[in-house]
C-alpha cells in the first residue's frame, strides 16, 4: 500500500485513514482501560447511532456521538483500575478518582483537532443523570444535551450485557429491564421510550454482547477522520503512547522513549525511512496492552506471584488483539505480541526464538529493556546508562539479538532521549 | 397541567473550576447561587467556596453539602425521616391544596410527613442533607406525573431513601472555611471577601424561565402550599425591559467590583449585552464559549 508522507508508519493512503485507525486503538485501550472486553466503545457507539435518529438528535451530531461513544472512558486510564477487577464498593479516593473521568478524558480529547466538534463535551456529560444525581456537574432534565443522554443510555445498556471482572453481565432481556427502571432517574423517560421501540423491532440490539468488528463497517456507521492533517497523527500516535504509559506514574513517558530509541537505532543503522517510522510506531504501540494490567501489580514492590506474573505477561496478548482488529494496523499485531520474547527461547508468549522473532521486536525488546533499566521500577532501583547496557550486554545471545545490542551501543552516546 | 421548564443558561461545576484553575482563584462567592450542587463541586476541588440565595431550601440544602463537612445521615435515621412514624399526628391536610393536581392523596400524605420529619433534625448539615434527597423524590414525582407511563412506580418511602442515601457522597471536608448565607445577593456581595464572585445578569420577565419545582419545593420546606415567593426573588435576579435589566445588572457590577475576577455565565443571546455593560465597569474581558447555552464572560 502506498504511504502518505508523514504517515508514521501506517500503513494507509491518507492522514484521515491513519488517524481514523489510531483513534480506534485509543479506544480500545479505553476499553480494556475499565476491565470490558475489546469493541466495548464500538458497541456502545453502534447503538448511539441506533438510538440518535429516534431520539431527534440532528445528522450533523451524529459524527461526534460516534467518537464520543468509541472514546467515552479514555479517562479511566487515569483511574486506579483496582477498582474494576475486585468486588466490591468503591473506597472513597477511589470513588472520587471515577467521578473525574469525563472531565480528565473531556481535557484529553479537548486537544484533538480532527475529532468533530463536541466530542470532548458528549464524554464530560456522559455520566450525568437525568434526576441531577450523575457527575462531575450534576447537570438535570434538559440541562444535559440530548446526544449526551443517547451516550448515557447506550453506556447503560452496553455495560450491563458486558462481563468485567468484578461483575457478571446481564442477559440482555434484565439489561433492557435495567433501563426501563432507571426512567426518569438515571435516563430521560422520553429517551427510554424510544430505546423499548428500537429493542422491541430490532433484533440486532438484543445480540449486542457478541458483536465487535462487524459494527465498524456498516454504512452510515463509520466516520473517517476527514480534517486529519500528518500532525494531527503524529500528536495521535503519542497520545497513545502516553495512554499505554497511563496506569502507573513509574511508567510515564516509557513508551515514547522506547519508540524514540528504536527510531534512533534504525536510523543509526541505515534502515529504510518507512522501517525506522515503523520501528518508532511500534515502540509507541507495543504496551498498549498494559491498560488492562491492575494498577495494583505494577504497582507491586514485591516479588510477582505466579497468578500476578501470568496476569501481567498477558499485556502482550491484549497489545496484539488490538492491533489485529484494525486493518491498518494489523501488521504490528505479531511484533507487538513477540516483544517479550527472548532469543534463547525462554520468552513469552510464545517461547520463540532467534530468527522467529520478528526483528522489529526484537528492536523494540532492547530498546524496552533499556528504558526499563534507567527508569526504574517499583520492584528496583534505577542504573546509569552504562550499567544499564552492561546489564543488556550481558544477557545478549540469551535475552537479546547480539546485534541489535551492538547497535543499541553505537547509538547511545549521541542519544538525546 | 404544570410546566416543567429550564433555564436558558448552563453553569457546568466542572467547566466553572477550569476557568478558576486558570486564574488561579482560592476563594470564590456565588451570591446567585440557587441549587450549590456546583459550589459541592468546586469545594471539593479545594477552593474556598461562598453562596447566597434567598430562598431558604437552597441556602439549607448549602448547610448540607458547602458548609457540612462531615455529618451524614445513617441509615436508621434516614428511615426515621421517610417513613410515615406509626402513633406520630401528622397535620393531614398541609399539602391537600395540592392532591389532584400536582400529588396524588398518598403523596401528599408523606410530603406532609416527609416535612415534620426533616423539621424535627437538630443537625444543619443533615437537614440540607434530607431536604436534597426529598427534593430529588418530588422531582421524581412531579415527572412521573408528566409521563406517567415512562417512570416507575416507586415506593415513596423507597424512593426518598435511596436519593437520600445518595447524598453521602456529597459530603466532604476541603480544610477551608465555606458559607453560605440566606438573603439578597447584594448584601452578600457587601459581606464576603473572594478572589472572585459569580455573577448572574437579570432575566427579562418575557424571558423568565423560573422551574416551578424551585417555589413548590420552597413552599414544601415552609409548610404552606400558597406561599408567595415573589417577595424572596431578588429585584437584581429579575428586569421589566432592557432599561431596567441595564440598571439592575449595573447595580450588580457596582457592588462587585471589589472582586479581582467576575464569571458572567450568559448565553449567545445575551453576550452582547453581558459585554457591553462588563465594558464598563472591567478593564479586561475574555470570554470561554462551551456552547451557544453556556459562555462565561470573565472580567478583571
Amino acid at each position: 500500500m502506498t504511504l502518505f508522507k508523514g504517515s508514521g508508519g501506517i500503513p494507509s493512503r491518507s492522514a484521515s485513514g491513519a488517524a481514523t485507525a489510531l483513534t480506534h486503538v485509543l479506544a480500545s485501550i479505553a476499553d480494556l482501560a475499565e476491565g470490558h472486553r475489546l469493541g466495548h466503545g464500538r458497541r456502545i457507539a453502534w447503538l448511539a447511532l441506533k438510538l440518535a435518529p429516534l431520539c431527534g438528535i440532528e445528522p450533523s451530531e451524529f459524527e461526534a456521538l460516534y467518537y464520543a461513544g468509541l472514546l467515552h472512558d479514555v479517562g479511566e486510564l487515569w483511574v486506579s483500575s483496582e477498582v474494576f477487577h475486585r468486588a466490591g464498593p468503591a473506597s472513597r479516593s477511589e470513588s472520587i478518582g471515577v467521578r473525574e473521568h469525563p472531565v480528565t478524558g473531556a481535557e484529553f480529547l479537548a486537544r484533538f483537532a480532527p475529532l468533530p466538534a463536541g466530542v470532548a463535551e458528549l464524554v464530560r456529560w456522559h455520566h450525568e443523570w437525568w434526576d441531577g444525581t450523575g457527575y462531575p456537574d450534576q447537570l438535570h432534565w434538559t440541562q444535559i444535551p440530548p446526544a449526551a443522554q443517547v451516550l448515557r443510555l447506550a453506556d447503560t445498556f452496553v455495560s450491563s450485557l458486558s462481563d468485567r471482572p468484578n461483575r457478571r453481565c446481564l442477559p440482555p432481556e434484565d439489561a433492557f429491564g435495567e433501563i426501563i427502571s432507571g426512567a426518569g432517574r438515571e435516563l430521560g423517560p422520553q429517551f427510554c421510550r424510544m430505546f423499548a421501540l428500537l429493542f422491541q423491532s430490532d433484533a440486532e440490539v438484543a445480540q449486542l454482547a457478541d458483536k465487535q468488528n462487524d459494527l465498524g463497517t456498516k454504512p452510515g456507521v463509520m466516520y473517517a477522520l476527514e480534517r486529519a492533517t500528518p500532525d494531527d497523527v503524529e500528536q495521535l500516535m503519542l497520545a497513545i503512547a502516553d495512554c499505554a504509559d497511563a496506569r502507573h506514574p513509574v511508567l510515564a513517558g516509557h513508551s515514547r522513549r522506547t519508540g524514540n530509541l528504536a527510531a534512533r537505532i534504525a536510523e543509526r543503522a541505515g534502515w529504510e525511512p518507512t522501517e525506522i517510522d515503523r520501528a518508532r510506531l511500534l515502540g509507541y504501540v507495543h504496551d498498549i496492552g498494559m491498560a488492562a494490567i491492575p494498577s495494583g501489580i505494577i504497582a507491586k514492590t514485591d516479588r510477582l506471584t505466579s497468578l500476578e506474573r501470568a496476569a501481567m505477561q498477558r499485556h502482550v496478548l491484549y497489545g496484539a488483539e488490538i492491533l489485529r482488529n484494525i486493518p491498518e494496523l494489523e501488521e504490528y499485531a505479531d511484533e507487538a505480541r513477540h516483544h517479550h520474547e527472548r532469543v534463547d527461547g525462554s520468552g513469552y508468549p510464545d517461547a520463540l526464538a532467534g530468527p522467529a522473532i520478528p526483528l522489529l521486536a526484537r528492536l523494540v525488546a532492547v530498546c524496552d529493556a533499556y528504558d526499563a533499566l534507567t527508569t526504574g521500577r517499583p520492584y528496583r532501583t534505577t542504573l546509569d546508562s552504562d550499567a544499564a547496557l552492561a546489564r543488556i550486554e550481558r544477557d545478549a545471545g540469551y535475552a537479546f539479538d547480539p546485534t541489535l545490542v551492538q547497535a543499541l551501543a553505537s547509538s547511545l552516546p549521541a542519544t538525546t532521549i | 397541567m404544570i410546566e416543567l421548564r429550564e433555564g436558558k443558561r448552563r453553569k457546568s461545576a466542572s467547566h466553572l473550576y477550569e476557568i478558576c484553575r486558570a486564574h488561579d482563584v482560592r476563594s470564590v462567592l456565588d451570591p446567585f447561587m440557587g441549587l450549590p450542587v456546583h459550589l459541592n463541586y468546586l469545594k471539593r476541588k479545594g477552593i474556598a467556596v461562598h453562596g447566597a440565595d434567598p430562598l431558604e431550601w437552597f441556602v439549607r440544602v448549602g448547610e448540607g453539602i458547602v458548609v457540612n463537612d462531615s455529618v451524614i445521615l445513617r441509615d436508621f435515621e434516614i428511615g426515621e425521616i421517610v417513613e410515615v412514624t406509626p402513633g406520630r399526628i401528622y397535620p393531614p391536610d398541609r399539602f391537600r391544596a395540592w392532591e389532584g393536581v400536582f400529588f396524588t392523596d398518598e403523596q401528599c400524605r408523606y410530603l406532609s410527613a416527609w416535612h415534620e420529619n426533616v423539621k424535627g433534625l437538630r443537625s444543619d448539615g443533615q437537614t440540607g442533607l434530607a431536604i436534597l434527597g426529598l427534593w430529588w423524590a418530588f422531582a421524581y414525582w412531579l415527572q412521573k406525573m408528566v409521563c406517567p407511563d415512562d417512570l416507575l412506580d416507586v415506593a415513596p418511602s423507597e424512593l426518598a431513601y435511596a436519593y437520600i442515601r445518595k447524598t453521602e457522597r456529597w459530603v466532604g471536608d476541603n480544610a477551608r472555611h465555606n458559607t453560605i448565607f440566606h438573603g439578597a445577593p447584594l448584601e452578600a456581595m457587601q459581606r464576603v471577601a473572594a478572589d472572585a464572585v459569580i455573577l448572574t445578569a437579570p432575566e427579562l420577565e418575557a424571558d423568565d424561565r423560573s422551574d416551578a419545582r424551585t417555589w413548590m419545593w420552597e413552599a414544601w420546606w415552609k409548610g404552606n402550599p400558597y406561599q408567595n415567593v415573589a417577595p424572596h426573588i431578588a429585584p437584581a435576579a429579575h428586569a421589566a425591559d432592557r432599561a431596567d435589566w441595564r440598571a439592575a445588572f449595573a447595580e450588580q457590577l457596582e457592588t462587585a467590583r471589589k472582586y479581582p475576577l467576575a464569571i458572567v455565565p450568559t448565553s449567545a443571546g445575551e453576550r452582547e449585552h453581558v459585554e457591553t455593560l462588563l465594558r464598563e465597569y472591567r478593564s479586561s474581558i475574555r470570554t470561554r464559549e462551551f456552547s451557544p447555552e453556556e459562555i462565561y464572560v470573565i472580567a478583571s
